[in-house]
């Protein structure tokens, strides 16, 4: 890698297989710090594996990345990002208060400190008043919110976000958008995945990413103008078939 | 607080909050003791043994003095009233042809009988091998005439025993009591006849040990094995499966943190299963502990740190919970089998027996056996702790490498 870059993520030609399926192929990316970027795409094109390898969770083949400045993974980068997996990736045998605890305690946070940043993203994801209920109570919105609240525990500057509202109704996923953006509000970048093309509108930037790699990237107003599109979902179409020509 | 601390406290905190898996690891050592300790600790009591004593009693010898000298002794009637009375059901029969027909009927495990002139015989026996000159009735010597001794008749000099075998268990108890109350016999004897030949078994370790002083540290290591195994796959394979893995190594946490977390985890879960398991052997079955009670729950905190980073490297294999039960079978048979819980390894064919040597649950047997039994210290069981803790070694460190491979892709 060159110098170190401005931006919270930047990926360049970076390559990942699955035997021979190609689940990242020559992904380049860029997420300017304070922004909501979201990468769009539909099932298997590389968005979650993209994820895993900024988290530091997968190897690269080859190509080169950079999160915060760091490589991915390395121990200057991981207290500074949360994740959010695909799946809740909570305990359900667990109260809340004790999953919150628990991951906190991961970053090295503990008494008060801990106690005052769980009270205050309880109360911003409604779940004040649940906090000794056991997760597996708890419906399928609240452990979403859990489960957001248990990456930004320790107050991370970059969030990546792996398709956070599959499953959950329109009222709570609107709830989740204004969370992030409250969030941003702080200084806090996120990256998230989604294939609800209406959410990608929500986003600052977009990426479309399909066979893993990037075919188009801009906010959303410019890649819908670009594809002479009145919508996200007709515009990620025409660059589909673009590319795949 | 240290992470690996913190991964611990969260597994324990998992377990208690699941009332079902609480109960496993709680009610399960009490029940598999509890059971066993019922099922094969006690012996066989009431075995039906059929008695033909036809022995007359008494012996006369001739002396150098003169008159004979007769011993007032009647050793059948000694000999059958030293047989364990809890052991056997004593029912008395006519001769060894009646014997043989109970046994034949299936209404006795064994028989024993005893020649009319066994007692005169069996001394005589006794004077001619030993070739006693003097012996001493009521305080007075009287020197036997051993010329005329030797010529004396000894064919009635034996007593036979018959053994139903077709149950080893039983067949083996059958001549060890028979041999008891032999050995009792002799001691009762008033003159001094030791006879080369006739065995005196001097137990130098478990004098007075029940089966149960023999099985239940089998058991203890068993139960670790197979409940460790179980936990460790499972918790391991739902933390991966449900996501929390990942975040996890998402997280500042090490490797190493996370495999020394499950290791404080499951050592602290055997450590209590191990008290409870010597707890109810000891208040139910009254199972006597020589050797020291701390060294026996350090020696199988270690043996289970081992089983949980085989757990940990077993749990790569299984994709699913599912997947993960089904591992356990392929520990808990050949560990079962080949370990040395229920027979002696030396009861193995020769071919078999080095399958044994590389099972760690042989050594965890065999030395929380002696710490119990023989009450040995740790320069005594080195050998067996050497292996738990190489076993152990290798474990953790595979465990480690197979966690650093899955946090890093």
């Amino acid at each position: 890698m060159g110098d170190s870059l401005p931006d919270a993520v930047v990926t360049k030609r970076l390559r990942k297989a699955y035997g021979k399926v190609n689940a990242v192929k020559d992904l380049d990316l860029t997420v300017s710090e304070g922004e909501i970027y979201g990468l769009i795409g539909p099932n298997g094109s590389g968005k979650t594996t993209t994820v895993k390898i900024l988290c530091g969770l997968l190897r690269p083949d080859g190509g080169e990345a950079q999160v915060l400045g760091s490589p991915p993974g390395s121990s200057s980068v991981r207290p500074l990002i949360g994740y959010m997996p695909q799946d809740l990736a909570i305990y359900l045998d667990l109260k809340v208060k004790q999953n919150i605890d628990f991951f906190g305690r991961l970053y090295g946070l503990g008494g008060k400190k801990l106690e005052a940043r769980e009270k205050g993203l309880l109360r911003m994801v409604a779940l004040d008043g649940r906090e000794d209920s056991l997760v597996s109570t708890l419906s399928g919105g609240m452990k979403h919110r859990l489960s957001l609240v248990c990456a930004m525990i320790h107050g991370p500057k970059l969030l990546f976000l792996d398709e956070p509202t599959v499953g959950v109704d329109p009222e709570l996923r609107f709830s989740f958008w204004q969370y992030l953006r409250k969030l941003k509000e702080g200084g806090v970048t996120a990256l998230i995945t989604t294939h609800y093309m209406d959410e990608a509108g929500r986003c600052d930037r977009v990426g479309l990413i399909r066979e893993g790699r990037l075919i188009a990237e801009g906010t959303p107003k410019e890649l819908r103008e670009s594809a002479g599109c009145e919508s996200l979902e007709d515009a990620f179409l025409v660059f589909s078939r673009s590319d795949a020509r | 607080m240290n992470r690996a601390v913190v991964i611990a406290i969260n597994i324990l905190r998992q377990i208690k909050n699941d009332r079902r898996t609480v109960g496993m690891i709680v009610v399960t050592p009490i029940l598999v003791m509890v059971l066993f300790g019922y099922a094969f600790a006690g012996e066989p009591h009431d075995l039906q043994l059929a008695i033909a004593n036809e022995d007359v009693g008494s012996a006369s010898f001739p002396t150098l003095e003169g008159p004979v000298v007769t011993l007032p002794l009647n050793l059948g009637r000694i000999m059958v009233d030293s047989i364990d009375g809890e052991t056997f059901a004593k029912t008395s029969t006519d001769n060894l042809e009646s014997i043989r027909q109970m046994i034949s009927d299936g209404r006795a495990w064994g028989g024993l009988h005893i020649p009319s002139n066994f007692t005169q015989h069996f001394i005589t026996k006794g004077f001619q091998i030993t070739n006693q000159a003097v012996i001493m009735i009521g305080g007075t010597p009287y020197h036997l005439n051993l010329t005329q001794i030797r010529s004396m008749p000894t064919d009635q000099a034996y007593m036979a025993t018959l053994v139903d075998n077709s149950n080893t268990q039983v067949g083996s108890l059958v001549q060890r009591k028979m041999q008891e109350a032999f050995s009792s016999m002799m001691a009762q004897l008033p003159v001094n006849l030791s006879f080369s030949g006739v065995i005196q078994t001097t137990f130098v370790y478990g004098t007075n040990a029940k089966f149960i002083d023999f099985f239940a540290p089998g058991i203890m290591s068993f139960v670790i094995t197979i409940i460790t195994i179980m936990l460790t796959i499972v918790s391991i394979v739902r933390e991966r499966t449900n996501g929390t893995m990942e975040r996890i190594f998402a997280s500042p946490t090490r490797p190493h943190e996370v495999v020394l977390g499950y290791m404080i985890a499951f050592s602290l879960i055997s450590l209590v299963q191990s008290c409870l398991l010597l707890g109810s052997a000891i208040l139910l079955f009254n199972m006597t502990i020589q050797g020291s009670v701390l060294l026996a729950l350090g020696f199988v905190v270690l043996y289970a740190i081992g089983v949980q980073g085989l757990g940990t490297l077993l749990s790569t294999v299984a994709r699913n919970e599912f997947q993960a039960i089904q591992l356990v079978p392929l520990v808990f048979v050949p560990f079962m089998l080949l370990g040395g819980i229920f027979w002696p390894i030396e009861a193995m064919p020769a071919f078999i027996r080095p399958l044994s040597s590389v099972i760690p649950l042989t050594y965890a047997a065999e030395g929380l056996r002696s710490i119990v039994i023989r009450g040995w210290g740790p320069a005594e069981i080195w050998k067996d702790l050497v292996a738990l803790g190489i076993f152990a070694v290798v474990m953790i460190l595979a465990g480690f490498a197979v966690t650093k491979k899955r946090a890093r892709g």
